[in-house]
């Protein structure tokens, strides 16, 4: 009996004594392997902060868990509409510039500042990254998509017979690669042009719908031609020059094209806005954003790393690439930002996109 | 009853909470207009019932039922022989043939349909044998996917039925003058129905709702009803109209049910 109390007693000591471990635990809402872990541990180190990281897989998983308030999230990385939609609901805190010490007037690259400046939500968000929807192709097809661009997905006589296409399996950058193709606004409303996108879309017979599985099914030989992310592509050349294996594949955005932007906020129902505010400046700091950005590999939104990035050899593999960041500042270049439009107009989205797979 | 009777309470009313409550919020949200399953401010409508009618949602239904069907023939046609020849078998080999039919079972359901996607690629392993089957996004991926998931699941009720079933009735009607065709007619095949129901009901449900076997063997393409539900929930928060196809899906297999229970004379499982 004393000594199942002595072990009682011990028990006990040890929940308490990790309980009173006098500790803010902050909560943070992000992507999968969007966030270089070691910077998050030096920031836990040297705030004394225990920092807990979830993830989402889509924009309206993370609107939903910032809604809900079943976790109070201090800090989430949702991309531009999504955050229009949580400003207009009233779930997000302006940020308050003056704790975030590192920010500076035109630190970051012109073209999402000014994006994001227009979507009118550059009081509430903090970008983490950014890049464009494009077309991922076989070394065999690249003239063809070179000459093309979004048509190479729009109109099966451009590419050689047997040719096969991937599009993306979701409905807003499915339809909004029609529309830009036509020449059209991605955000539009107007019928008559949803329904020629919704033409295009059901015409064309793709070998697969897919999401992040279009990049490898290039590099496997699967497909010839897909729709993908910008950062889709860099991610899987990382991994295939890293493996040392030969790049049969190559990317290009065209010039007229949707501009994404994942972007720091703090939602209204956070506890803790000061840690919040204190993270979101940790990943500004030249040294902390450069080790992420080495991590995660999408396009930096600081213009200084981007620099730091071009001069540095290593990287002339990808910077030397138009598409990672250049292609943005080019004559002629027009990048559109999705906005927030309304959920009767995502269902209808949903709905061409259903359509257009059906006989 | 008395005693076992209390004992199965618990479970009675798990029941109630976990099936019943959610079938009534369903039936809420079905026929209102609201966000998520945030109830204020939600208003009766029937304009999902209207949407119902839309040329997608009947494709989808069309497409599930056509597609479970033709597995579930399938699955018997297989499945059937099989059962009758492992109920022939020694004791010794019996047991050895099961564990190859369960087998496949141990590993998970979700791997097992990646392992086919992977093969149904135009480039795959089977290249190096020279064969590309290329099947990747079509109705036959789908279809032999069902079948291999659910083959399991028709032939063991098959089995139990025809194992247990009392030889001295086929012996009788030899005795009588029955011939082999006649036996198996007339008296096997009638007594083994209770377990082809059940082997039905197991295959043709479980494909008929299957939402990440069609997604990933039809490469995204062809949209079966759960894929579409799956959609309305997942991407566009459309909870009522995703409730309301959920509801007419478990009409639709309730229909079903009876129809095979009234064959059997009530018979099922």
């Amino acid at each position: 009996m004393k000594k199942i109390s002595i072990l009682l007693v011990l028990v006990l000591l040890t929940i308490s004594l990790v309980a009173c471990q006098d500790k803010t635990t902050m909560y943070v809402l992000n992507w999968g392997d969007y966030i270089n872990e070691e910077v998050v541990d030096a920031f836990m180190k040297e705030n004394n902060i225990n920092v807990v990281i979830e993830e989402v897989d889509s924009n309206e998983a993370m609107y939903e868990k910032i809604r809900s308030g079943n976790t109070k999230y201090d800090v989430a990385v949702p991309s531009d509409y999504m955050i229009q939609r949580l400003i207009s609901e009233g779930l997000l805190n302006k940020l308050d510039q003056s704790r975030i010490h590192d920010y500076q007037e035109g630190m970051f690259e012109p073209a999402v500042y000014q994006l994001m400046e227009d979507a009118g939500i550059n009081e509430y968000a903090i970008p983490y990254f950014y890049g464009s929807i494009g077309i991922m192709y076989r070394n065999e097809v690249e003239d063809y998509v070179l000459e093309h661009g979004f048509g190479v997905l729009f109109d099966k006589d451009l590419l050689p017979e047997g040719s096969r296409v991937g599009m993306y399996n979701s409905s807003r950058d499915s339809v909004a690669a029609a529309l830009l193709h036509l020449g059209y606004d991605v955000n539009t409303t107007d019928t008559t042009k949803l329904n020629e996108a919704e033409a295009l879309l059901a015409d064309m017979d793709y070998s697969i719908w897919g999401d992040d599985n279009l990049k490898n099914e290039i590099v496997a030989g699967n497909l010839d031609v897909a729709l993908v992310y910008s950062g889709d592509y860099f991610d899987i050349l990382y991994i295939v020059m890293d493996e040392g294996r030969d790049v049969e594949f190559g990317y290009m955005t065209p010039s007229y094209t949707n501009i994404w932007v994942d972007a720091m906020v703090i939602p209204t129902l956070s506890e803790n806005t000061y840690q919040a505010h204190l993270f979101i400046n940790y990943f500004l700091q030249f040294d902390n954003a450069m080790e992420n950005v080495e991590y995660v590999g999408y396009t930096p939104v600081i213009t200084g790393v981007y620099e730091a990035m071009k001069e540095d050899e290593d990287w002339d593999d990808i910077t030397g690439n138009i598409y990672f960041r250049d292609i943005y500042y080019q004559d002629g270049f027009i990048g559109q930002m999705y906005k927030h439009i309304s959920l009767e107009h995502y269902q209808m989205l949903e709905d061409i996109m259903m359509r257009a797979k059906m006989d | 009853m008395g005693y076992l009777g209390k004992l199965s309470k618990p479970y009675k009313w798990a029941m109630y909470l976990l099936v019943g409550v959610p079938i009534i919020i369903m039936i809420m949200l079905a026929f209102t207009r609201t966000l998520g399953v945030d109830f204020t401010g939600a208003e009766f409508t029937l304009d999902n019932v209207t949407r119902l009618n839309e040329q997608v949602y009947r494709q989808a239904i069309r497409n599930s039922l056509v597609l479970s069907s033709i597995a579930t023939i399938i699955c018997f046609i297989i499945g059937y022989p099989v059962a009758y020849m492992i109920t022939g078998l020694k004791d010794k080999y019996k047991w050895l043939v099961l564990v190859m039919v369960i087998s496949p079972m141990w590993s998970n359901m979700l791997l097992r349909i990646i392992a086919w996607e992977q093969l149904f690629k135009p480039n795959s392993l089977l290249n190096a044998i020279g064969v590309s089957l290329d099947l990747l996004g079509t109705r036959t991926a789908i279809v032999i996917g069902m079948v291999s998931i659910y083959l399991p699941f028709m032939i063991f009720p098959i089995f139990t039925v025809l194992d247990k079933m009392d030889k001295s009735l086929i012996e009788a009607s030899i005795d009588l003058g029955a011939s082999q065709i006649q036996v198996f007619t007339k008296v096997i095949f009638p007594l083994s129905l209770s377990g082809v129901a059940s082997g039905v009901m197991m295959t043709f449900l479980p494909s008929a709702t299957a939402f990440a076997l069609p997604e990933r063997l039809g490469g995204g393409r062809i949209l079966l009803i759960g894929n579409v539900i799956e959609n309305l929930f997942k991407r566009v928060y459309n909870y009522n109209l995703g409730s309301l196809l959920s509801i007419v899906v478990i009409v639709i297999i309730f229909g079903a049910m009876r129809i095979i229970n009234r064959q059997e004379g009530g018979l099922i499982i």
